[in-house]
């Protein structure tokens, strides 16, 4: 049992929240404020423009416009050299008359030839010998024969096997440069005769072009080369090794006769030879 | 982008007038003082045709006398300096010395610089612990005055060495210069103190830098040659000033902002004009810089663009750019062929075609 001893209360009240009002209102001023405008009597006006935003100017005018070229290029060399050099049982005499022309005598085929670079009209290589004791480089490069290029400053070897020159920029991403190749022959032609030209038939090593793509084109001049009429380029596949390239339908032959132009930018290695069909007398 | 800037200064005329042209917008920041120097002149060499920058030395400030502001700040990456410098003889006095070469920061404080010393012999000085001492030194002569030398100073930033090249062999590295500055400016001087020192001219003016993936090394022994509009291809919309032409308009060896070729405030048709052939002995070209010298006429908006183009068809553009009220030059860079994205040969040059459109 749990009993309380006592609760003793000394002090209670309750607050009250309330409004209270005046008993009495006194007014001693009362107005009312009014806004308006007063219109003046005249406006002048002394001065009036427009301020306007501009998209472009009326004119541009250009006095001198000219663009600048960084460029490298070769010296002037107007020397003539006169050398040898043997490759693959060929002796070759080299003529460098300067800048304007190289001319190459091979004493194996006793033919004169004219060898060019690039755009150029002389071959680059100025001066080559065969080199006796650098046998162990051309092991590796596939001849003994080293050439100094009077245009990039370069040395080069002469490789009978690579079908394209490389690139005198080491680092420039296309190493191979190719080149053109033009052989030409003749058929002569005498007096009023006439030679019909059925066809014509070029025997060459086949099948190893130097990069897709590469052909010969034959081009003919019945004017004594003042004129070609190209009869086509025709395209050798790699690993086709069938030996021959044909053209038909060439014409008939007058005098002087006819000069036969072959052009190849690295589709074959070797020309055995340019035949001739005539029905009439087995040529 | 790796060619900064190239001149051959056969554009502004000669005398006092060629040195205020060079300052019409283009890097030239300072150049020197015109009286005895400063200004373009006929090649020194009297065997060659063409023109060079005869520089000055009246001022007292010899990092002042061609002062080129670089465009493209190089702080970490690699900076090429090229040139041809031509000295009229040897040095006779220590404060005469020719300094060719200096890269400086952007207070023209100087961080290396390649000078030629009395005997002839070459030195190369850089700031190491902020002290500008001497790197490398060929010790024995190595030029020859009154004759044409090619140089070209390569300086890694980031490492702080760089090599020296003379007539395209390289004949000097170092190693161990301060890195962390930035390079802003490079400037040519026929001395290195206050004494005006023998006559000193430069052509075939290069800058190049690291930065890009095309002339981002050794630049070798080139020329600077200037290529002029040969022929209108197209004048599109724009009105000669007089006759019926634009190419002789615009091809030009000295300023003459009086004949010009005009476009009115609505764009008109871009006009393009042939290009002169290389010379014949060029075997590679390493770059192209359209320069075309403008003005607006009022206060309005105006933007050209130049391109260069090998077929007409495939154009590199240059930047859309704001032309002021002034006549100034403008400059683009292109080192590749647009139509093949390889270097520029002699054969795309020579059939390629300078375009300028307005094109606001």
């Amino acid at each position: 049992m749990v009993a309380s001893v006592s609760v003793q209360v000394s002090q209670a009240d309750v607050d009250v929240v309330y409004s209270a009002f005046s008993i009495d209102a006194q007014v001693s001023q009362g107005d009312t404020l009014v806004v308006f405008n007063i219109p003046s009597e005249e406006v002048q006006v002394s001065q009036s423009d427009i301020n306007f935003v501009s998209s472009s100017s009326s004119d541009v005018q250009v006095s001198q416009a000219d663009v600048i070229a960084i460029l490298r290029g070769r010296p002037d060399n107007s020397t003539l050299r006169v050398w040898t050099y043997s490759l693959d049982g060929h002796d070759y005499y080299v003529l460098r008359l300067g800048d304007s022309l190289t001319l190459i005598y091979d004493t194996y085929s006793e033919q004169w030839m004219d060898w060019q670079s690039g755009d150029l009209t002389f071959w680059r290589a100025n001066y080559g010998i065969n080199w006796v004791g650098g046998e162990a480089l051309a092991a590796v490069y596939n001849s003994n024969v080293v050439v100094g290029d009077d245009t990039f400053g370069l040395l080069w070897f002469l490789d009978p096997q690579l079908p394209y020159d490389q690139n005198p920029n080491d680092e420039a991403e296309n190493q191979e440069v190719y080149f053109t190749r033009i052989t030409m022959g003749q058929v002569p032609i005498k007096g009023r005769q006439v030679l019909p030209c059925y066809a014509t038939w070029l025997t060459t090593d086949m099948g190893n072009p130097a990069y897709t793509g590469a052909g010969v084109t034959l081009s003919t001049s019945d004017d004594a080369g003042q004129t070609f009429d190209d009869h086509g380029l025709v395209t050798v596949t790699a690993g086709d090794h069938s030996p021959q390239l044909s053209w038909y339908s060439l014409g008939q032959i007058g005098a002087p006769g006819r000069l036969f132009k072959i052009v190849d930018d690295g589709a074959i290695a070797r020309i055995d030879g340019l035949e001739m069909n005539d029905p009439d007398d087995d040529r | 982008m790796s060619i900064q800037w190239a001149d051959d200064f056969s554009r502004y005329g000669t005398g006092s007038s060629s040195r205020s042209a060079m300052l019409d917008g283009l890097p030239y920041a300072i150049l020197g003082s015109t009286g005895n120097g400063g200004e373009v002149v006929a090649d020194p060499d009297t065997n060659i045709t063409g023109r060079a920058y005869y520089l000055g030395a009246s001022s007292n400030d010899w990092k002042r006398d061609f002062r080129v502001a670089l465009p493209t700040v190089i702080t970490t990456n690699t900076l090429g300096m090229v040139l041809r410098f031509y000295v009229a003889s040897l040095p006779g006095a220590d404060n005469a010395r020719p300094t060719p070469l200096q890269f400086q920061n952007g207070s023209g404080t100087i961080i290396l610089m390649a000078r030629i010393e009395q005997n002839g012999s070459i030195t190369v000085h850089g700031l190491v612990s902020s002290v500008l001492s001497e790197v490398a030194d060929t010790v024995n002569p190595a030029v020859q005055p009154a004759s044409w030398n090619h140089y070209e100073m390569i300086h890694n930033n980031s490492t702080g060495a760089g090599s020296l090249y003379l007539n395209g062999v390289q004949i000097l590295t170092w190693t161990g210069v301060d890195t962390g500055e930035s390079l802003e400016l490079v400037n040519s001087s026929r001395r290195n103190g206050s004494t005006e020192g023998s006559a000193g001219y430069i052509k075939d003016f290069v800058v190049w830098d690291g930065t890009g993936s095309q002339n981002n090394s050794l630049l070798g022994t080139v020329i600077v040659r200037r290529l002029n509009p040969n022929a209108d291809s197209s004048l599109g919309g724009w009105t000669p000033s007089t006759g019926t032409t634009g190419f002789n308009l615009l091809a030009k060896d000295a300023p003459d902002d009086a004949n010009y070729m005009s476009a009115d405030g609505t764009p008109p048709a871009a006009m393009l004009y042939d290009l002169e052939n290389l010379p014949a002995d060029v075997t590679s070209v390493k770059a192209l810089l359209s320069v075309v010298r403008m003005q607006k006429v009022d206060g309005g908006d105006a933007t050209v663009q130049a391109a260069l183009s090998p077929n007409g068809t495939n154009f590199d553009l240059g930047a859309d750019r704001p032309i002021t009220s002034a006549f100034s030059y403008y400059f683009d860079v292109s080192e590749l062929d647009p139509a093949t994205a390889t270097a520029w040969s002699p054969s795309a040059v020579d059939s390629a075609v300078l375009r300028i459109n307005r094109t606001t």
